[in-house]
């Protein structure tokens, strides 16, 4: 098919190949379904906490309310943001206009740094106002507290892959100003841009099934 | 979708592998920001001025459907599976077997 040979070409830079597509690519993917499979676990152990009877869980809609939702929401829509300008990174970088790619990867790094920013002033929200009992025995939980839980470690897993995604952004966004990485490497940025893509896809999961459902 | 307008250009020569690149994934951006927002409303309906709630069930199926559409929009055309190999494909539907296996095999069906 013509569309894998133009692939293969542009893919054919770097790397030997191995299935028909190189060992960057294969490796960025083996390591995305490897992760895909740790968050698969985790939401299954969600569903099962919570929709064993007598969970006493409440609905999120309810225990966050209108705002919190909506700030995730918020949240949501700059990581989507952040995933697309992602994808003009690649698209300037293979129209070989260097100086657009690079303004765009600054846009992506931001749109990841606001997300955690985002992120950490709604974690501390949680922590210190909504479920004190967390860290003080003073406290009666509200609710079960597989909920808060259940919470961090979803939130909190993917929160990491962000940091590692605009830690791996930076280093590339620095690769295309030190001219490293040049407008014949796109292998390079499309494998980055896998992973933070990944990183948006699972928020799209961890969103529906952590905060709508 | 208007996918293909942009991608008639003979100037622009870089082969099918990647020529959705030009307009498509702005197509597919605002769908995903759509579905979000249509996302939001389902659970909360009030946000939007309606008075009524939706049944449990309906909410459910339906955030669920919406979240596997976005995904495979995600996948599809910003991971570029529009334009890999069907070996590459298959290694992507792995987790999400293995996540419907697991997700089956340890739900509290019988009441945990």
């Amino acid at each position: 098919m013509a569309s894998q040979n133009a692939s293969l070409a542009a893919d054919s830079m770097i790397g030997e190949e191995s299935l028909g597509v190189t060992n960057g690519k294969l490796g960025m993917w083996a390591f995305l379904v490897m992760d895909a499979m740790t968050f698969a676990g985790l939401l299954a152990g969600y569903a099962r906490l919570r929709w064993t009877p007598g969970s006493d869980w409440p609905l999120p809609i309810e225990a966050f309310g209108f705002t919190g939702i909506q700030l995730t929401a918020l949240n949501t829509f700059i990581l989507i943001c952040s995933s697309v300008s992602m994808v003009h990174v690649l698209a300037e970088q293979m129209r070989g206009n260097m100086e657009r790619a690079k303004k765009w990867m600054l846009f992506t790094i931001f749109g990841g740094l606001v997300f955690l920013g985002i992120q950490g002033f709604e974690w501390t929200h949680l922590i210190m106002d909504m479920w004190p009992y967390l860290f003080d025995e003073g406290y009666e939980a509200a609710y079960s507290v597989n909920f808060a839980a259940t919470f961090f470690i979803l939130t909190g897993f993917h929160g990491m892959h962000v940091s590692v995604g605009v830690i791996y952004n930076v280093i590339i966004y620095l690769g295309l100003r030190s001219g490293k990485i040049t407008k014949d490497d796109t292998s390079v940025v499309e494998i980055a841009g896998l992973y933070w893509h990944f990183v948006d896809l699972v928020w799209i999961l961890v969103f529906t099934f952590v905060y709508l459902i | 979708m208007a996918s293909h307008d942009a991608t008639s250009d003979p100037n622009e020569g870089w082969g099918w592998g990647f020529d959705f690149l030009y307009s498509q994934y702005m197509w597919v951006w605002l769908a995903l920001l759509i579905l979000t927002l249509v996302e939001v409303v389902i659970p909360e309906p009030e946000i939007i001025g309606l008075s009524f709630q939706f049944s449990r069930p309906f909410v459910v199926i339906s955030l669920i459907s919406l979240a596997l559409v976005k995904t495979w929009m995600v996948a599809w055309y910003y991971m570029h599976l529009i334009a890999e190999r069907p070996s590459i494909i298959l290694i992507a539907c792995a987790p999400f077997l293995f996540s419907l296996f697991l997700t089956i095999g340890i739900f509290p069906w019988n009441g945990g």
